[in-house]
């Protein structure tokens, strides 16, 4: 299962994976890119556009979002799916982050920005939710175009302030542990670009 | 301060007291007949010293310690008994004034609905708007929550003068200002007003 979708450049970097996602500052989290073979993430990205997408806003964030792809009938998005939370998959993250995650499926759904839209600083903390992760589908943003995924430096549990910045890029595949340190947003997006991503959490 | 004569008149006043008494709210467009647009521009350049709380809110408040006297009057125009007395005969309402702060919001600011803010009490929530003109798609908006619905929203207007009970149970939030907002800001006198039983 993984050899058909993972990129090939990631086998042999499994052990500096798992060194680099305990060693990161402000908490544990790791950047993998490339992270699918280009011929799957070029046939997700296609799944993606056909997609649904609904308005979501509170005072925390303006977004576009499916719905979770559990349902999904698309068969290349039903395929990634089963891939995310296979047995195999599941015990690869485990590995990196040396976290116990179950062998079930989490949950998976595609995250879209357009102009304007952002996601405020939180900390994901929900019942069950091990590791939050993202895979980026569109093109790369510059720092003036937004659209960053912001990780907090905390205080006693409060956030104080950005210490580090991941831009969106294609193919860039984004975990991190949650936690009561895992203070995040998304940088406002302001560009024509269309920020897309499949996100989601393991338990 | 120079509160407009059309509010002072006794016909608008008893209009006043039985809008508010319907909907616990009332606002009050060009509320004062001084010449503010100058005044403005200079608070815009004070309200300087950046709060931010990330999970909470990011704004700019004017530092209390160097005010300059202008802004200390202006506040304590609306801290005044002759404010204080006009608030009392339209709401109906026996009142001390409790906390103030000045506020400017601009793009990129924000504060979120949080549990910590909750009153131990009923309040009287005034707001003195001098904000620029605002597109409605910028965002700044101040949403007012009960646990199940969002019941009130306050755009940005100049020189506009809000009143609102705010029972401990509501909360606010002032909505994202995002790039459509660029350039502009919101600048706000924020007062609660104790309600004397």
């Amino acid at each position: 299962m993984l050899d058909q979708w993972l990129h090939p450049s990631l086998f042999e970097k499994k052990d500096l994976l798992k060194e680099q996602f305990n060693n990161q500052e402000p908490f544990a989290h790791l950047i993998i890119e490339p992270f699918l073979k280009e011929e799957k993430i070029k046939e997700l990205k296609q799944a993606l556009d056909s997609q649904n997408f609904d308005f979501h806003e509170c005072d925390l964030y303006e977004f576009l979002k499916t719905q979770d792809f559990k349902h999904t009938t698309n068969p290349t998005i039903k395929a990634f799916r089963n891939f995310i939370f296979s047995k195999e998959f599941i015990e690869f993250i485990s590995s990196i982050t040396s976290q116990n995650l179950k062998l079930e499926a989490g949950t998976l759904h595609s995250l879209l920005l357009k102009n304007t839209h952002y996601l405020l600083p939180h900390d994901d903390v929900v019942e069950k939710r091990k590791i939050a992760f993202m895979l980026y589908t569109c093109e790369s943003f510059s720092k003036n175009e937004g659209g960053s995924l912001n990780l907090f430096e905390t205080k006693n549990k409060i956030p104080i302030k950005s210490l580090k910045s991941i831009f969106p890029q294609w193919n860039r595949f984004v975990c991190f542990s949650v936690s009561d340190k895992s203070f995040h947003s998304i940088e406002e997006v302001e560009s024509i670009k269309e920020r897309l991503s499949v996100s989601g959490w393991f338990y | 301060m120079k509160i407009n004569q059309m509010y002072q008149s006794e016909k608008i006043k008893e209009e006043m007291r039985e809008h508010f008494e319907e909907n616990g709210f009332l606002q009050l467009h060009s509320f004062l007949s001084n010449s503010l647009e100058e005044f403005q521009k200079e608070l815009v350049n004070k309200i300087n010293s950046h709060k931010y709380q990330p999970n909470s809110h990011s704004y700019y408040e004017n530092e209390k310690s160097t005010q300059d006297t202008n802004t200390l009057l202006f506040i304590e125009d609306f801290k005044s008994t002759t404010f204080t007395s006009f608030l009392e005969e339209v709401t109906g309402f026996s009142l001390t004034p409790h906390k103030s702060a000045l506020r400017k919001y601009s793009h990129k600011n924000y504060s979120l609905l949080n549990d910590e803010n909750v009153e131990e009490e009923d309040f009287l929530e005034v707001i003195f708007d001098l904000s620029d003109e605002f597109d409605e798609d910028a965002g700044g908006y101040l949403a007012y929550t009960t646990q199940r619905e969002e019941i009130l929203y306050l755009e940005p207007s100049f020189n506009t003068l809000t009143f609102l009970f705010k029972p401990k149970e509501l909360m606010s939030y002032l909505k994202y200002i995002n790039n459509k907002g660029k350039n502009k800001n919101i600048v706000r006198l924020e007062l609660t007003f104790k309600i004397i039983e």
